[in-house]
């Protein structure tokens, strides 16, 4: 089991240039450092220590001679250190470059090649990447499955799946990869996802439906919720079409408007046809859209029937698709959003404020969080920690690095850390400060395909 | 009165200071602009060894610095005192 890596800030990955440029400076320095050591030596032999003692010189010469001698050592040194440095910095920068180069063109770019190309192949493309996660699920090995290698690929294919999607479409690669994440950013996994949601409702598996909501409980009251484990503990674990998918907890204070904490479950039903259930497959591909999805839609739904409006302050907690949808939600504006606290959500490439404490977190083993693509959230902070080492992952489980017990594990560790984590996490937690107090309430919804109504309060 | 040898020593002591002098502002400016600055753009333990081996480096750096300072103000003083002869 492995140590929680924690990230953030400007950017989160080995840079091979700026490694490079480092590499570059260091040898510099140890150029330098030698030659102002020369010349420092050339310096003590103007007046040698002998020849000041001749002259009669006063003590402060022979110290200088003494400093002079000890600056030359210390440059030495330098000379020697930068140099090492800058050698193994390259090294270090051709080595990334070889690797990253050699996964871009296994998972990258050769996809989207391989697409262009045409022929059968390449048909097996944009669904095989679109759907990275059927793909995977449909692969024998669940060890494989649970391998960081495959799951960085996935990630990899899930970005490059626009390029694959243009090249079945017949577009040329080198327009494909002007207009994709590679170029100007006009297509990407999102692009893919869309058209595969257009495809989907063309057959009956992906609608983009209403949501009503069938059922609110009593209010009852709780404790303020602390750090992450706390909050993952309060995300609502609905089965197939039954029960709660969102919990939101009201926080009121003295003098001052009340606040809002909601808790979205992962989703609820795999199966890819037509249900009543909004946390379904065509929520999770709409995800990957935009922000229309049945999921986002309800999560919207239950904080106004809480009371939030667009003045409120509002923190988000999700777990899995309840993760995506807080990221859409949080992206859009719609609510002031505080804070948000992902669990193995795709939420890769959906811009989330950059102002506002945000946690992702994702396990390098979990196929579903990478089927969001690269994380590009740098400002958030990233909590990444391999569940399962080499070759022992259980076999029973579909993806057992995405179990809600392993993330339950991870935020236990979270809790215990120190540094800019655990500020992070108290920064989420400055919201409940104060709170007079504090009521939780449970909302079901369904997609409006029929006759149903509210059912009231349970 | 200044003797011969005062102003032979003198003379190297001036010369001295004025090239320890035009070193340290090299060696300053080598601190300024070639010692990397953190590394933002790593995670991991890589990136803590990366850090304190630069920090150890810089550290370096700034030894060499204050002996040289140290050993212009040694050399000022013994101009001074050189000078104070004649």
């Amino acid at each position: 089991m492995g140590d929680l890596v924690v990230s953030g800030g400007a950017t989160t990955a080995v840079a091979p240039e700026e490694l490079e440029r480092a590499g570059v400076l260091l040898r510099r320095l140890s150029a330098e450092a030698s030659s102002i050591a020369m010349e420092l030596a050339s310096i003590d032999r103007i007046a040698t220590r002998a020849t000041l003692r001749e002259m009669g010189a006063p003590t402060s010469a022979l110290e200088a001679e003494n400093d002079i001698a000890q600056a030359t050592i210390v440059l030495g040194e330098v000379t020697v250190i930068a140099d090492l440095h800058g050698q193994a910095l390259q090294f270090a920068a051709d080595g990334y470059t070889t690797v990253e180069q050699f996964v871009r063109v296994m998972f990258g770019s050769g996809m989207g090649d391989l697409a262009s190309a045409g022929g059968a192949l390449s048909r097996l493309g944009p669904l095989g990447l679109i759907l990275a996660g059927g793909a995977a699920a449909a692969a024998s090995n669940p060890q494989l499955r649970g391998h960081p290698f495959f799951v960085n690929a996935v990630r990899e294919s899930v970005m490059s799946s626009d390029d694959a999607l243009l090249g079945y479409l017949g577009v040329p690669r080198v327009v494909s990869r002007a207009l994709g994440d590679e170029g100007l950013g006009l297509t990407g996994a999102s692009t893919t996802a869309a058209v595969l949601a257009g495809l989907g409702g063309a057959v009956g598996l992906v609608r983009n439906t209403p949501v009503r909501l069938t059922a609110e409980s009593v209010p009852t009251e709780v404790r303020p919720v602390e750090g992450a484990e706390g909050r993952l503990d309060r995300v609502p674990t609905p089965t197939d079409g039954d029960g709660a998918q969102i919990t939101i907890e009201r926080y009121e204070y003295e003098g001052k408007p009340d606040a809002f904490i909601a808790y979205v479950a992962g989703t609820a039903t795999f199966d890819p046809f037509v249900t009543d259930e909004p946390l379904d497959m065509e929520s999770n591909v709409l995800n990957m859209v935009d922000g229309s999805s049945a999921s986002a839609e309800a999560l919207r739904q239950a904080l106004t029937a809480a009371g939030a409006d667009a003045s409120s302050q509002v923190q988000l907690v999700g777990y899995s698709q309840g993760g995506a949808a807080d990221a859409r939600v949080a992206e859009s504006g719609e609510f002031d959003v505080q804070g948000i606290l992902t669990f193995g959500s795709p939420t890769g490439q959906i811009e989330l404020p950059t102002d506002i404490p945000a946690i992702l977190v994702e396990h390098d083993d979990d196929l579903v969080a990478a089927l969001g693509g690269r994380q590009d959230n740098e400002s958030a902070l990233l909590v990444n920690r391999r569940v399962y080492d080499d070759w022992q992952v259980p076999t029973d489980e579909p993806v057992p690095a995405h179990l809600r017990s392993n993330y339950a594990e991870t935020a236990r560790m979270m809790d215990a850390s120190t540094g800019e984590l655990r500020s992070t996490i108290d920064a989420l937690d400055s919201l409940t400060q104060g709170a007079t107090r504090v009521t939780s309430t449970n909302y079901e919804f369904e997609r409006v395909t029929g006759s149903a109504s509210v059912s009231g309060r349970s | 009165m200044t003797l011969p040898t005062d102003a032979t020593l003198l003379a190297a002591l001036e010369t001295q200071y004025r090239r320890l002098t035009e070193l340290l502002q090299r060696l300053e400016y080598a601190r300024a602009t070639l010692v990397p600055p953190p590394a933002n753009f790593w995670i991991g333990a890589a990136r803590l060894a990366y850090d304190s081996g630069i920090d150890a480096m810089a550290g370096t750096v700034d030894g060499a610095v204050l002996a040289m300072r140290s050993a212009i103000q040694f050399t000022a003083s013994a101009v001074a005192e050189v000078s104070a002869h004649g």
